[in-house]
């Protein structure tokens, strides 16, 4: 017996340690062993079904082994059409490492099935996009090979584009070549990435290249186009340029040298296809990278590297561009907000101050406003630095600089009107540098910040007055229809109850009267605000009390009982309960009337309406009442605030 | 269908009735050359009417009439005739149709000034009544058939009962005046016309005993009274005499009232006889 319940207790100690311990052992053992993960995965806009490994380190997941992400829909396929993917690789203690292939396809399905080797096929027809390579640590390594097909009936159709790329450590190498449907673009790099030598673009059918770009250890010399069977060469940047800089052949650099074509009035056509399909490609380099970096490290981009000239900004220059960039956002913002106020576009077209202020709100955000925006953008898109300052801004105002008297026609005729911001000093913006800007944004700023005063003035003004106007054409409707209401119902209504909507209408006038001796604008409104309740009210009571005789026939049919006589044999209605029946024809209504008739006003317009309702609510329920303590009560009293307080209608009322 | 049958099995009584009646030899009394019909007497009646509902189907028909004739001196109220003690258990069949079962007693008192006979004998009777309604445009019809078996005597000391059965049939009609319909506060004209027909070993040859014409003006006070008065003319052969008729002038005074004791609860609703 005790040796047995021992036993027991020491079974019990050893399954609670266990139990504690069980969590540990399971963290020890995953520290040690790949982790396997099945099911759905969101990789930036890629939401799909995923199996990878990955290991456990001090809370940290680390993906390490296989992975893949994947998605199709046969339902979507079969019903309208399908947008699958499906990425394949390995990672490295958290680095997408070893061969990698990422695939796109926008597919529809004729939907038509064969079944082959026993499995059914089906035909799609759609856009495939796949990128192939090796990567290591995360950079692209080897050959990488990306392609976009048109694919028809399950076959390739039409090659839309490839670019096929040699790198070495991320670093792009000896050849490259890029394709869309009817240009090839192949050119090369130096070790160390720089773009170098001529990069030839082929157009189909030729033999030679139609738009040749010639780079000189990443300096771009020369754009050679052809055109009407004419070659053109084109230099580009300056000859002696006083210093370079290494970036990658990206979006911007793209941007720079259109920019420095412009300076230079160049008439070939603007956007070549080289331009064209190496944005592209960066386009496609910037997808597969997006993926990747949503999962782990790597740095997938093709790191062409070019040289540019580099003008740096100094540190004043810098504080400039931000006083520029800050001063730039604050005017958009002001000019927008009153370029489209609706107020003011209605008010422009009847008071000329305003159509001469809108119209300068309109010039400078042209003049001033738009150029200094192109500059914002160029700065945040990095291509300030590598294009002459002076000439860039020239550029952006080639009709030259807006002048500070702002001259504009207004009205019919056409008169001119000028406009100078106050406290300006005369031009201070004709020299082409950071400093002259500054000066002009700053006069732009403070035009605007002159002008929104008065005219945001005037906005609040003109919806003011278009507030009391709809304010006045709402309280004249409800004067109205209170007096039809009234006109309609006083030839067949008792001379209490007109006497009581007489007296309705009379202190709707009053009040109308009242409200046109205000003369401050703010007092209409406030005051006008109170009277749309209030009439409102007096529109409810005035309902009341036509609803009045119809209501009293109502409670009289209510007050009735049927009872069958045996003499006649038929059914005779007997009013019944006449004592309350009676009070409320006799003192109750007659009581309410009066008070209508001769104390009314905003303030107890709804007491009266609601106590009319609740009185009818009331003598309903009454009549279904025990009543009887009710009745002899009221037969002692006639006094219409002793009967309001028996018949419980009283808000004060405090009955024992 | 009811009130058609009850109609049809008065008609066959009456027929068989005057059939009878068409091949008896008369005996005793000798009819006149031509009737004969007596001088009219004045008479004034005060009825009380109760009708009191005791159950949503039943009630209970109590009647208390007072009834003067002349004397020699005074015309109408010279002198009381009878009094009536009439009561029954209704049944309420439909709004339109009810039937009542009962007794009478009347006290008979002598009238006749130059009699030696007693002043007073009992007199009674069992009752059955069938009364249809129909409403007619604002006015309401009713059909009354009421059959009484009768025990009655004379007023000599040794005057045994006689047993005889009335047959009676009252046409009456309720028009409202001041209202378009009977309801409280309504004025109403009611003429009436009553045929009572009698049998039995002592009625021979007179089976008419009365035909009665009446005109009343009634006014409703509320569901539960009403009042009414009107004069009548009555005619009947006399018992002793085919050939002789009596003929009376009568003022009637009339109140109804029909009380309900039932409980309020059961009362609701009112109308409702068969929920």
């Amino acid at each position: 017996m005790n040796s047995r319940s021992n036993y027991t207790r020491l079974l019990r100690h050893f399954l609670a340690v266990g139990l504690l311990m069980s969590p540990l052992s399971l963290q020890f053992l995953q520290a040690q062993e790949k982790q396997r993960y099945e099911g759905p995965l969101k990789l930036g806009d890629y939401l799909g079904e995923a199996v990878y490994t990955y290991l456990v380190n001090q809370g940290d997941t680390i993906l390490d082994g296989t992975f893949v992400l994947e998605r199709s829909n046969l339902e979507a396929l079969l019903e309208n059409k399908d947008a699958s993917f499906a990425f394949t690789g390995a990672f490295k203690m958290g680095y997408p490492h070893g061969p990698w292939t990422f695939q796109f396809g926008e597919f529809q399905s004729d939907n038509t099935t064969r079944v082959v080797d026993y499995q059914y096929t089906l035909n799609i027809s759609g856009l495939q996009t796949a990128a192939e390579g090796e990567l290591n640590m995360g950079k692209p390594q080897g050959l990488w090979d990306i392609s976009k097909d048109r694919i028809q009936g399950s076959e390739l159709e039409k090659a839309l584009f490839k670019s096929q790329i040699l790198f070495e450590n991320g670093v792009p190498q000896q050849s490259f070549q890029v394709s869309d449907s009817s240009n090839t673009l192949v050119g090369r790099f130096l070790r160390d990435g720089l773009a170098h030598d001529n990069w030839e673009l082929y157009s189909d059918g030729t033999t030679e290249a139609v738009e040749v770009w010639s780079f000189d250890e990443g300096v771009l010399q020369h754009i050679q186009l052809q055109i009407d069977n004419e070659t053109r060469r084109e230099r580009i940047f300056d000859e002696d340029l006083p210093d370079t800089k290494t970036i990658n052949l990206e979006g911007n650099y793209l941007q720079i040298v259109k920019l420095w074509r412009d300076f230079r009035k160049s008439s070939a056509t603007a956007e070549g296809k080289v331009a064209d399909l190496l944005a592209q490609n960066a386009d496609f380099y910037n997808r597969i990278n997006g993926i990747l970096s949503a999962i782990g490290t790597s740095s997938f981009r093709p790191e062409f590297k070019v040289k540019v000239p580099f003008f740096p900004l100094d540190t004043i220059e810098n504080k400039q561009l931000d006083s520029i960039t800050t001063m730039f956002e604050n005017s958009y913002a002001v000019s927008q907000s009153l370029l489209k106020d609706t107020h003011l576009n209605i008010l422009k077209l009847s008071d000329e101050e305003t159509e001469y202020l809108y119209k300068v709100v309109s010039v400078i955000s042209e003049e001033f406003l738009l150029p200094l925006g192109e500059l914002v953008r160029y700065q945040r898109e990095d291509i300030v630095e590598y294009v002459p300052r002076d000439q860039l801004i020239r550029q952006l105002w080639p009709t030259g600089k807006p002048s500070e008297v702002i001259t504009v026609a207004i009205g019919d005729e056409g008169n001119r009107r000028t406009f100078k911001a106050p406290g300006s000093t005369t031009n201070q913006w004709e020299e082409h540098n950071l400093n002259s800007l500054q000066q002009l944004a700053e006069y732009a700023t403070t035009s605007l910040d002159t002008i929104a005063a008065v005219l945001q003035a005037k906005s609040t003004l003109k919806r003011r007055e278009q507030e009391v106007i709809q304010l006045e054409e709402l309280l004249l409707a409800q004067v109205n229809q209170l007096n039809m209401l009234v006109d309609s119902v006083t030839q067949n209504i008792p001379v209490l109850h007109q006497r009581a909507l007489q007296n309705i209408t009379t202190t709707v006038g009053n009040y109308l009267k009242e409200y046109s001796a205000k003369e401050q604008l703010d007092q209409k409104v406030a005051f006008g605000e109170r009277l749309k309740q209030c009439f409102k009210e007096m529109d409810t009571l005035a309902k009341r009390v036509t609803q009045l005789p119809e209501r009293s026939s109502e409670i009289a049919g209510v007050y009735q009982d049927a009872v069958w006589n045996p003499f006649t044999t038929t059914i005779m209605n007997e009013r019944v309960k006449k004592r309350i029946t009676g009070t409320y024809t006799k003192v109750v209504v007659p009581y309410f009337l009066e008070q209508i008739a001769t104390a009314l006003d905003c303030e107890n317009a709804k007491t009266y309406s609601s106590s009319l309702e609740r009185l009818h609510l009331r003598m309903l329920a009454l009549r279904e009442e025990e009543t009887r303590k009710l009745e002899r009560k009221l037969k002692k009293t006639q006094d219409p605030i002793a009967v309001l307080r028996l018949l419980n209608l009283l808000d004060t009322e405090n009955e024992d | 269908m009811k009130q058609h049958n009850y109609l049809s099995l008065y008609f066959v009584i009456l027929f068989v009735l005057l059939a009878s009646w068409g091949t008896q030899a008369q005996e005793g009394e000798v009819l006149p050359e031509e009737s004969t019909f007596k001088d009219p007497k004045t008479r004034i009646w005060f009825n009380t009417y109760g009708l009191i509902r005791i159950s949503p189907r039943l009630f209970w028909d109590a009647q208390t009439h007072f009834r003067f004739e002349e004397t020699e001196a005074t015309p109408f109220i010279g002198q009381i005739g009878q009094i009536y003690n009439r009561h029954a258990i209704g049944y309420i069949y439909s709004k339109n149709i009810n039937f009542s079962l009962g007794g009478v007693l009347r006290v008979n008192f002598n009238t006749n000034e130059s009699s030696e006979d007693q002043n007073v004998v009992p007199e009674w009777r069992i009752w059955h009544q069938y009364q249809f309604a129909m409403p007619m445009y604002t006015a309401m019809i009713y059909h009354r058939i009421r059959i009484e078996h009768r025990w009655t005597r004379g007023f000599a000391e040794d005057s045994d009962f006689i047993f005889r059965n009335r047959w009676r049939y009252m046409l009456r009609a309720k028009v409202p005046l001041n209202s378009t319909k009977l309801e409280p506060g309504t004025m109403y004209v009611s003429p009436e016309a009553e045929l009572i027909m009698q049998s039995g070993k002592a009625v021979v040859g007179s089976v008419m005993e009365d035909l009665r014409l009446t005109t009343t003006l009634g006014y409703i006070l509320n569901p539960r009274l009403q009042i009414a008065a009107g004069l009548m003319y009555s005619q009947g052969q006399t018992l002793q005499n085919a050939g002789n008729f009596n003929q009376n002038w009568t003022i009637r005074f009339h109140v109804y009232f029909s009380p309900d004791i039932r409980k309020v609860k059961d009362k609701l609703p009112a109308i409702h006889f068969t929920d």
